[in-house]
Parts: structure tokens; sequence; C-alpha cells
């Protein structure tokens, strides 16, 4: 019973398995509480010694696998899909060491398009219910998983898009996972969303790119979900309507996430076989409240990487970047041979960077895609349906502790989509 | 086993029938006597299932000094309603295996149960468990906790919890910093 109850009435050792309950994010936010909540936090928990780790995903029908890598050891995870032949299990994100998962197949009338959540280490898994179909048929959509660092709260983001650049948005669909159904989120006029240069959650919000790439667009995670537009950086130059792939030096542009902050990385193929990438910071001044902050863009590095330099291959800096300390990655692929290389980047904060010697990590040989994201590990439970109760119709209501077993229990990641009946059966009604 | 009351010996009779008794007596520090089954004192603390195995349960009642009263009770409530919602824990765990996970929710009637205490027995509630090794009570009073200190700015976790900020200004804009890069340090 050694406990210093000057900081917290209960024993120390009781006091770290209550913080190893919550989020990472949450659990660093606690250090300014006081000095004797910091030392625990240092020191009992593994947020100062641990970086986030490379998390690969490879995307393959029948089975996908997320392999995670330490500095001298991997870890693996399998996700199989769920007995179609065609499903495809694709990772949308991971937020404090919860993974959300989305399986898409051709099959049936509208196709099969499951998302979980999951956390690997300590095997749960939960099925999210379906968006509403008549939001998430006729067009490709963007998914995104988030987490609001102070309300506690996760949210999946469905933004809707299509190839079409006419094509309007009215309304992105946010599912809670303290809930059990989609809500709609209306979006301000000459709204639309640019699917290939994807959508990232940084901080407490979702952002993703407009139809011609001119601005981009930010959902706050937090109660009042509110969806504002913002100005690109200065390089990112828009897309034309009609887009014609003879230009010379062609640009394109993806949202990622750079140490905790909105990043847009703006790529420029430069002939014979160069690429530029610029990657460009959103510097917030002023704190959380949204009246007082002022948003600035500024040039955080700009790397040269050679390009088809490894035999002929695809290759490209590959999001998050420089989440990983002073690395960034870099993928290629060539056939089915994929392989997945980090570089420490030199040279500070100067305009150019350079790359150093591309270190191995992971050679494989697939059909498929390869996504990678920056993991923590946690132990912390999955969020679960706060008013269970309401959401259970009255005839199951009497078997309501198997039901509740089935949702929060299917640890086996082996049996990830199977056995869900009674789930279904709760989420429908 | 019978009792046979046929020999009328009273003092026999009253051996036999303690021997026999499927509930032990707790004591709280501050003299408070409490019945609980002994199954479920025995499943639910290693403290206890020690003391059981180990026979140093006092059928006067057994103390436990420093357990209040407050918190014995709501410790032997616990243990009364664990023994009741074993037809769904068994359920639960006839289908899928559960064990090697570090941490299972709470279930409702485990929430509720947290749920209705005031700051302070949910305090005593937590050293008690801690105490005694019931390992379950202290991971949902422990989740309690934790849920008290999601979604809450620093200050207001300093009132919930009544900590005094040691911080000088200086030292908070420091960590607020270090903050901005989450997930990044050299």
């Amino acid at each position: 019973m050694a406990g210093d109850e000057s900081f917290f009435p209960v024993p120390t050792d009781v006091f770290v398995s209550i913080l190893m309950l919550l989020p990472t994010s949450t659990r660093r936010r606690l250090r300014l509480v006081c000095k004797g909540w910091r030392d625990v936090v240092d020191e009992r928990t593994p947020e100062r010694q641990v970086r986030t780790k490379v998390l690969a995903f490879i995307s393959k029908r029948q089975s996908s696998r997320a392999l995670v890598f330490d500095d001298d050891r991997r870890r693996e995870w399998t996700f199989p899909s769920s007995g179609c032949f065609a499903g495809v299990v694709d990772m949308v994100g991971t937020c404090n060491g919860l993974l959300c998962l989305h399986e898409t197949a051709p099959c049936g009338d509208r196709g099969v398009s499951v998302l979980t959540v999951a956390n690997p280490v300590t095997g749960d898994t939960r099925r999210l219910p379906p968006v509403p179909p008549a939001r998430s048929h006729r067009s490709l959509g963007r998914y995104v998983f988030g987490y609001h660092p102070i309300t506690g709260r996760y949210k999946v983001v469905h933004v809707p898009s299509s190839s079409s650049s006419s094509w309007m948005l009215d309304a992105v669909q946010v599912l809670d996972l303290g809930e059990a159904s989609w809500r709609e989120v209306k979006v301000p006029l000459g709204a639309s969303c640019n699917h290939s240069c994807g959508a990232v959650s940084v901080d407490g919000s979702v952002y993703w790119l407009t139809a011609r790439a001119d601005q981009v667009m930010s959902l706050d995670l937090d109660d009042d979900e509110h969806v504002a537009f913002l100005d690109t950086p200065p390089a990112v130059r828009p897309v034309k309507a009609s887009s014609s792939s003879s230009s010379v030096s062609q640009a394109a542009c993806r949202l990622t996430n750079v140490q905790a902050r909105l990043g847009v990385a703006v790529m420029r193929h430069e002939p014979p076989a160069t690429t530029k990438v610029d990657v460009w910071v959103l510097e917030l001044e002023g704190g959380r409240d949204r009246r007082r902050q002022r948003r600035r863009w500024s040039r955080r590095y700009s790397v040269v990487e050679p390009n088809g330099g490894a035999g002929g291959s695809w290759s490209w800096v590959t999001e998050p970047h420089f989440t990983h300390g002073e690395y960034v990655l870099w993928r290629a692929s060539l056939l089915s041979k994929r392989r997945l290389y980090r570089c420490k980047v030199r040279g500070g904060k100067d305009d150019r960077a350079e790359l150093g010697p591309p270190e191995l990590i992971m050679s494989e040989e697939f059909y498929g895609a390869l996504t990678t994201f920056a993991y923590v590990e946690t132990h912390e439970p999955l969020p679960s349906i706060s008013l269970m109760v309401f959401v259970v119709p009255m005839v199951a209501r009497q078997d309501h502790g198997k039901i509740q077993g089935d949702v929060r229990l299917n640890r086996q990641i082996t049996a990830f989509f199977g056995g869900v009946m009674h789930e279904d059966m709760m989420l429908k009604s | 086993m019978e009792v046979d009351k046929g020999k009328g010996e009273a003092e026999e009779t009253r051996k036999v029938a303690e021997a026999d008794r499927d509930t032990v007596t707790l004591k709280s520090s501050d003299g408070k006597l409490f019945e609980v089954s002994k199954e479920a004192a025995a499943r639910l603390s290693t403290v206890l299932a020690g003391m059981i195995a180990g026979g140093s349960i006092d059928d006067n009642g057994t103390d436990l000094k420093q357990i209040g009263s407050e918190a014995l009770e709501n410790v032997v409530d616990y243990c009364n309603k664990h023994a009741n919602s074993i037809p769904s824990a068994a359920l639960i765990s006839s289908s899928i295996s559960f064990n090697t996970a570090p941490f299972k929710e709470p279930e409702e009637w485990e929430r509720k149960f947290v749920d209705r205490l005031s700051h302070d027995a949910l305090f005593d509630l937590v050293e008690a468990a801690n105490f005694l090794g019931m390992e379950r009570l202290l991971d949902v009073t422990c989740h309690k906790i934790s849920e008290m200190m999601k979604g809450k700015s620093p200050d207001q976790i300093r009132e919930v919890f009544n900590i005094k900020n040691d911080y000088t200004k200086e030292e908070l804009e420091e960590i607020r910093q270090e903050l901005a890069w989450a997930f990044y340090d050299d």
C-alpha cells in the first residue's frame, strides 16, 4: 500500500492501471495536472519511451495483414475477409493504437461494405453499422477515423466523393463510436471532395481537399462538428476540370499528418527521373479557441527523391510524413514486389533537405495495396455504445448479457467477421 | 451433511453448523459485521480465498482493520450482485474466450453499481478492492475513474480530484509546447 497520497488518493500501482486504460494522447495531457502526475506518466507508462512504430498494411483479396516494425522485431496480424472470395480488407486509419478497418467486396446487390474497429493487441473487435445505403452506394467515398483529444471521443467520418468534378457534396456522415447510428452533418455550399488527394484526421479534426484541390475542408470532431474551408498552401495548383496528362511538370498533392499537424505533400515530377516533394504544414497559433486561432502554412521540407532508381520500379515517399522521428518512408513496387524503405532526412529545416541512404524495412511479394501508418500500442478497451440498452430490441432484452458479450468480446481476430448475427440484428433495429 | 439434533448437545450442534456455513463474516475497521457467501468471497478475492483455505477466518467476524464499514458494505454488495449475475457471465465465457485479454469492460450492472457511488465511496472501494485482491472489482472501479478523467481539461481534473497545481506558469508552458509535438520525442 505504498501510495503517495499527496497527488492521488489511491496506491500508485492502482493509479498506473487507471492511466493505462486511457488513450495515449489523454495520458500525455494529464502531465499538465501536477508534477506528481507528470512523474508517474513519465516513469510508469510507456509514453516517454515509445515512439510511433511503422505499421504497414497489406491489402489483399481474402486476407489482409498488418505488420508493425519495432527496432528488432516484427509483429503481424491477419485480417481475413468475410466469406466472399473477392473481399478485401483495407485499413482506414489508426488512433491511439485502435485500428479502423473497412472490408469491401463486389458480391451481392450493392456489394459488401463492412467497417470494424479493432485493438490488435488485446484482440478486441467491434463491427460498426454501415453508412446508410442511400449515401454510400453511388459515390466512391472516403472514410476517416478520428479522435478528439478533449472530448475523448472516437468518430468515423464518411466523405462521399466522385470522380466527376462537377459533383457537389451536401453532407458528410459521422459515426460516434459511443452511439449506435450515423448522423448527417451538413457542409457549406460549394463543398466537394477530391478522392485522390486523400483525407486525414489530425488532432481532433478531419481534413480533405475540394474536387479542384483549391481549398482544404475541415470538420471538427468536437461536439459542434463544424465544417469549414481553409486555404491550401500556395504551392498547390488547382486541378483543371479536364486534366491533361501531357504537361511537362505534373503536380499532385496528398494530405498527410506531420507531427500531429495537418500537412500537404506536393509532388512534382521533374523530368527525366526525379520527383520533388514539398511538405507544407499548417501552423496553428493562439491555442484551441477557434475564434482566436491563426492558421498559417509553412514549408517544412523539400526533398528530391530519385525516381525509378531501383530497377525501374515505381517509388514514392509515403504518408504519414515525418511522424517516424526524422525519417520518411519510401515505398517501391515492381510487378508483385513491394518494398518499404526508410530514409533519414538530412539538412534540418533548411529549404532543401536531402534523403540519406534508404534502409530496407520490408520486402514482400503480393498484388495489392501497401499503405503505411504511424502506430502506438495500447491496451485501451474499445469504446462501447454507452446507451446500449436503448438500441437493443425488446425481444432481445432478456438476453442482454449475451448480446453485449458478442458485440464486445468477439476477440478472435481469426474469426474476425464471423459470428456477428446478434450484432447485426441489434444495429439494424 | 445432516446435523443430528437428536443428540441434543447444543455445543456440538453449533460447531458443526459453523464448520458447514456457506457464508463468512467480515468485520470493518469500525466494528460492523457483514456476511458474504463463502463461494463468492473465495472466487472474487484472492486475499479472502487465501484466508478461507488457510483456515484463518474468524467465525465471530474476520477483522479487516484497513476497510471502513461503508466500503466493506459495498464490497459485500458487489459480491452478492456478482453471484446473481453468474448466468450471463457463464454464457459469455462459454462461447468466447476472453481470459487472455488484459481488461474486460464492465457489464451494465457493474457500471450502475459504481455510478451510484459518491466520490469518496468510490475511492474507498478502490482501496478496499486493492487490499482484498479483488481484481475484477478493481478493474471496474479503475474503469470508472478513468472515465472521469476523459474529456476534461487539466483545470477540471484538478477540481474533480482535488489536486493542487504545483507548476509555475513557465513550466506549464514548456509542457504545452511538448504536447504540440505529440508522439515525437528526440
